[in-house]
């Protein structure tokens, strides 16, 4: 909301909208280098109001993790997509203006590998055992519920953010070791998560009207 | 542009077992009307290849003891001496690892294959619940004995 109050309206004197699609990327994955140096992640995102207030959205990246594991190696990584779209509950009052304020919902998949080493299955009688190695390819399903805010900045130029709520659909995908991380979704140690992204995008004005 | 980071720092304590103990319970009659009994001067250990033997029981009275199984071999073998009598058991067993918990670390999971055992005093052997894994339940039995 604050960024909707500190925009000013868009090309006051243009009352004409223009349409395309949006590119866009998530500078929260940046944050890993304050939040959680052991990840890594990129991600990008593509929308466009298709129909009034409608926005399809795909959103891809890629998400890494390595040292996650206390007493032994860990590392997971992989690439992740979600599909959805967003419904724009702000009610336009001018018809330049291309804030929003939406309530949407995704559907992920994330194709990843995650692997552990150096694992040591104590046995106090027999002695410690230890194990090689461990991986796994895995593909985790999960739903999102997501809102947030957009305001276009300048012309075209967009920034926002959103939260979601997010339900793991399989936790059940490797049943010997929990992922520590589900690219996209994130510990898969939790059947529920929430996240956070910070949009930066640019409208591609393909058309006038 | 307003960015507000709030991360919070927890301490991880492991507090949950991570080894895994076979629980044989001892029986008079049979499988089909078995009753428990407490056995008097019970002494046992694991044959371990390479090392000397330690005891997990001496001279005990027990009705019920927990073996450690062998994470590195499919195979655990033990000795049971009851009244200056020895019986050899030897228990056939799949391993696999798995994560307990990221603070916890790695557990075996042991599935039990076979049992033999001679019959100096053990009358009879019977897997009972044939997965063993770190978290022990109340009153969960695995394997019975029958004398």
């Amino acid at each position: 909301m604050l960024l909707l109050l500190l925009a000013q309206p868009a090309r006051g004197q243009d009352t004409l909208r223009t349409y395309g699609p949006r590119i866009g990327i998530d500078l929260a994955r940046f944050g890993y280098l304050f939040t959680d140096p052991r990840q890594v992640g990129a991600e990008f995102s593509l929308d466009a109001e298709i129909y009034p207030d409608i926005y399809p959205v795909v959103e891809a990246g890629y998400n890494s993790i390595s040292g996650g594991g206390g007493s032994f190696d860990y590392a997971s990584s992989g690439m992740y997509a979600r599909l959805g779209a967003d419904y724009n509950l702000l009610p336009a009052k001018e018809k330049s203006i291309h804030h929003s304020i939406t309530a949407g919902i995704r559907y992920g998949v994330s194709f990843f590998s995650h692997r552990a080493g150096r694992i040591v299955i104590q046995s106090d009688y027999w002695g410690d055992y230890m194990l090689d190695s461990y991986s796994r390819k895995l593909t985790g399903h999960w739903l999102e519920l997501a809102g947030g805010v957009k305001t276009e900045l300048a012309a075209n130029l967009f920034l926002g953010w959103s939260v979601r709520y997010k339900i793991l659909i399989n936790p059940e995908m490797d049943p010997q070791v929990t992922p520590r991380l589900v690219p996209g979704y994130g510990p898969g140690t939790g059947q529920r998560g929430f996240g956070f992204s910070y949009h930066l995008m640019y409208k591609i004005p393909l058309l006038k009207k | 542009m307003l960015v507000l980071l709030i991360s919070c720092v927890t301490q991880d304590i492991c507090d949950e077992d991570n080894q895994s103990e076979l629980v044989v319970k001892f029986k008079t009659g049979s499988l089909t009307n078995a009753a428990d009994t407490i056995i008097a001067d019970v002494t046992v250990y694991g044959i371990r290849e390479g090392k000397t033997d330690s005891l997990l029981y001496d001279a005990a009275s027990v009705s019920r003891i927990l073996l450690p199984l062998d994470p590195g071999h499919g195979a655990s073998h033990f000795v049971c001496r009851i009244n200056d009598q020895s019986d050899t058991i030897g228990i056939g067993h799949d391993n696999e690892a798995y994560l307990i918990s990221y603070t916890c670390g790695f557990a075996m999971m042991f599935h039990i294959r076979e049992i033999h055992h001679t019959t100096h005093v053990i009358s009879h052997a019977e897997v009972i619940e044939s997965q063993v894994d770190a978290e022990l339940l109340k009153d969960e039995e695995h394997i019975w004995i029958f004398f």
